[in-house]
C-alpha cells in the first residue's frame, strides 16, 4: 500500500502541484520503493520526492534510492554515447531514422528535470525502406542481433523491430513499428519521418521524432508494451501537460493509421495510473473516444502480457486476406535459427496449438 | 580551462557521471561535482580553485593541490581541455 502510494506521488513530482499530506514510508516499505524504483528507473524521482517532502524517509532509505539513481546515471551517459556512435554509423551509411523515447524524450520533454528521466537503451525508428542498410551498418561495427529475424522479411513485412546489443551488452532497439500485432501492421511508419525534432548530443545533431509522435509512440508503449510502469504513464502526462505537444495532430495521425485506440486508452490509462486530477482536452478527448471491441480486446491481450505469439495473433483481423496466409506461416513455422534448433514438427505441434487455444 | 563539448555528463547533488563518446567513462562524488560544473566556461586553476576554497572554507593551496589533481585526470581522459593561455 504505501509503496505503491509514494511511487505515485514520486511519478508526479514536477508534473502537479503536491497539496496532499505527505507520504510517509515505513521502513518494509521503503525497501519495497527502493528496489521497484531502481527496477523501473524511477530513482531519481523517488529521491526528488523524498528531498522535496513529498515522501518522508529516513536518511538509509535516501541514500539506497540515490545509489540506483547515481547507477543509472552512469548508464545513461553509456547509452548516449552509444547513441552518437550509432547516429555516426547510420548516417554515414545514409540510413534515414529518429531517435525516440528515452534519450529524445529526456532531453526535450524533461528539460528542467533531465537528471530524472534516466533510460538503459538507446531507441531508434529506422525508415523501412533502409531497414537491412540499418543493419549492415550495424553488424559492420560488431554489433550482434541476439534474437534473429523470425523468418526471411518478417521484420519488415509484418515487425517490430529488433534489438542488437555492443560488446558491452549495451542495447541498441531498432523500430520498424511501434508494437507487434494489430496495431503494428496497421501504422505507415515512412509518415514519421516526413518531420523531425533535433536534439544535440555530444556536439552532434541528433534527429528525432516530433512532439506528437513522441506521444504516439508513448501511448504504444504504455498499453502495449507489455511493462507498463510508472515511468510510461509519466512520459504520456509529460508530453501532454509539460511540453504541451499539439495532440490534436497525434490524434489525427492515430486515426489515419487506425490506432486512435491505443492513444485514447494510453491518455486515460496515464491520468488513472497517476491518480491525475487534472484537466486536459486531450483527456476529456479520450474518454470520450469509443474504442471497439476488436480493439479493447487486443489491447486486453497486451496488458494482460499474453506471450507474444498471442499479442502476435492479434494482427489477423487487422490484415487484408491476401496476407493473413502469410502472415500465420511466418509466425507459426520460424526460421531454424529462430528456433533454437528445434525441429519443425515440434513448432507446428506447439504453434497450431496456440492457435487453437486462442480461437476456443 | 574547461569541458569538453563532446563528453556525455550527468551531474546531480555531489555526484558526476561522464563518458566519452568512445565510451570511456568516469564517476566522482563530492566536490568533483562542483569542480565540473564551474568547468562549464573556460576557467583558471586558480579561479577553480578560489570558488572552492571560499564555497567549503577551505585552504587555498590545499584545494589548488587537489584540483590540480582531478583536472589533469580529466584532461588527460578526454573529458576537458586547456585552451592556449599561460594559466590553462
Amino acid at each position: 500500500m504505501g509503496d505503491s502510494a509514494a511511487l505515485r506521488a514520486a511519478a508526479v513530482v514536477g508534473l502537479v502541484d503536491h497539496a496532499a499530506a505527505p507520504v510517509e514510508l515505513s521502513a518494509y516499505d521503503a525497501d519495497a520503493v527502493a528496489m521497484r524504483a531502481r527496477f523501473d528507473r524511477m530513482s531519481g524521482f523517488v529521491s526528488t520526492a523524498i528531498r522535496t517532502g513529498v515522501v518522508e524517509a529516513d536518511d538509509a532509505t535516501l541514500e539506497r534510492v540515490d545509489d540506483g539513481w547515481h547507477e543509472a546515471l552512469f548508464g545513461v551517459t553509456l547509452v548516449e554515447a552509444l547513441a552518437v556512435r550509432t547516429a555516426a554509423q547510420l548516417d554515414a551509411a545514409g540510413v534515414r531514422w529518429r531517435l525516440t523515447k528515452g534519450a529524445a524524450l529526456a532531453h526535450l520533454d524533461y528539460p528542467q528535470q533531465l537528471a530524472l528521466r534516466t533510460f538503459g537503451d538507446v531507441d531508434v525508428v529506422i525508415h523501412p525502406d533502409d531497414w537491412q542498410g540499418a543493419l549492415d551498418a550495424l553488424f559492420a561495427v560488431g554489433h550482434a542481433r541476439p534474437s534473429p529475424e523470425l523468418r526471411p522479411g518478417w521484420d519488415v513485412r509484418f515487425g517490430k523491430g529488433a534489438t542488437l546489443v555492443d560488446a558491452n551488452d549495451l542495447e541498441i532497439d531498432l523500430h520498424l513499428r511501434f508494437a507487434i500485432g494489430r496495431f503494428g501492421v496497421r501504422s505507415h511508419m515512412a509518415d514519421l519521418f516526413e518531420r523531425q525534432d533535433t536534439i544535440e548530443l555530444a556536439g552532434r545533431t541528433i534527429p528525432t521524432l516530433t512532439g506528437p509522435d513522441r506521444l504516439l509512440h508513448a501511448c504504444h508503449h504504455l498499453v502495449l508494451g507489455g511493462f507498463s510502469g510508472w515511468r510510461a504513464a509519466r512520459d504520456v502526462a509529460q508530453l501532454l501537460l509539460i511540453t504541451g505537444v499539439d495532440w490534436r495532430e497525434t490524434v489525427a495521425v492515430a486515426q489515419r493509421w487506425g490506432v486512435a485506440a491505443v492513444v485514447a486508452a494510453g491518455i486515460t490509462g496515464a491520468w488513472a495510473r497517476l491518480g491525475l486530477d487534472v484537466a486536459h482536452p486531450a483527456h476529456d478527448w479520450a474518454v470520450d473516444h469509443p474504442i471497439g471491441r476488436r480493439d479493447e480486446r487486443a489491447i486486453e491481450v497486451f496488458s494482460s502480457q499474453r506471450p507474444f505469439r498471442h499479442q502476435a495473433l492479434t494482427a489477423v483481423g487487422a490484415l487484408s486476406p491476401t496476407r493473413i496466409p502469410t502472415y500465420l506461416w511466418m509466425l507459426t513455422v520460424p526460421a531454424r535459427d529462430a528456433r533454437h534448433g528445434r525441429s519443425i514438427g515440434q513448432h507446428l505441434r506447439d504453434r497450431v496449438g496456440d492457435v487453437t487455444r486462442r480461437r476456443r | 580551462m574547461r569541458r569538453r563539448r563532446d563528453v556525455l555528463w550527468r551531474s546531480v547533488d555531489g555526484y558526476l557521471a561522464a563518458s566519452t563518446v568512445a565510451g570511456t567513462a568516469l564517476e566522482a562524488t563530492g566536490p568533483a561535482a562542483d569542480i565540473w560544473n564551474l568547468l562549464d566556461d573556460w576557467i583558471t586553476i586558480d579561479e577553480l580553485s578560489g570558488e572552492l576554497a571560499t564555497r567549503h572554507g577551505a585552504d587555498f593551496d590545499q584545494v589548488r593541490a587537489d584540483v590540480a589533481t582531478f583536472v589533469d585526470r580529466l584532461i588527460d581522459d578526454g573529458y576537458a581541455e586547456r585552451n592556449d593561455g599561460p594559466d590553462g
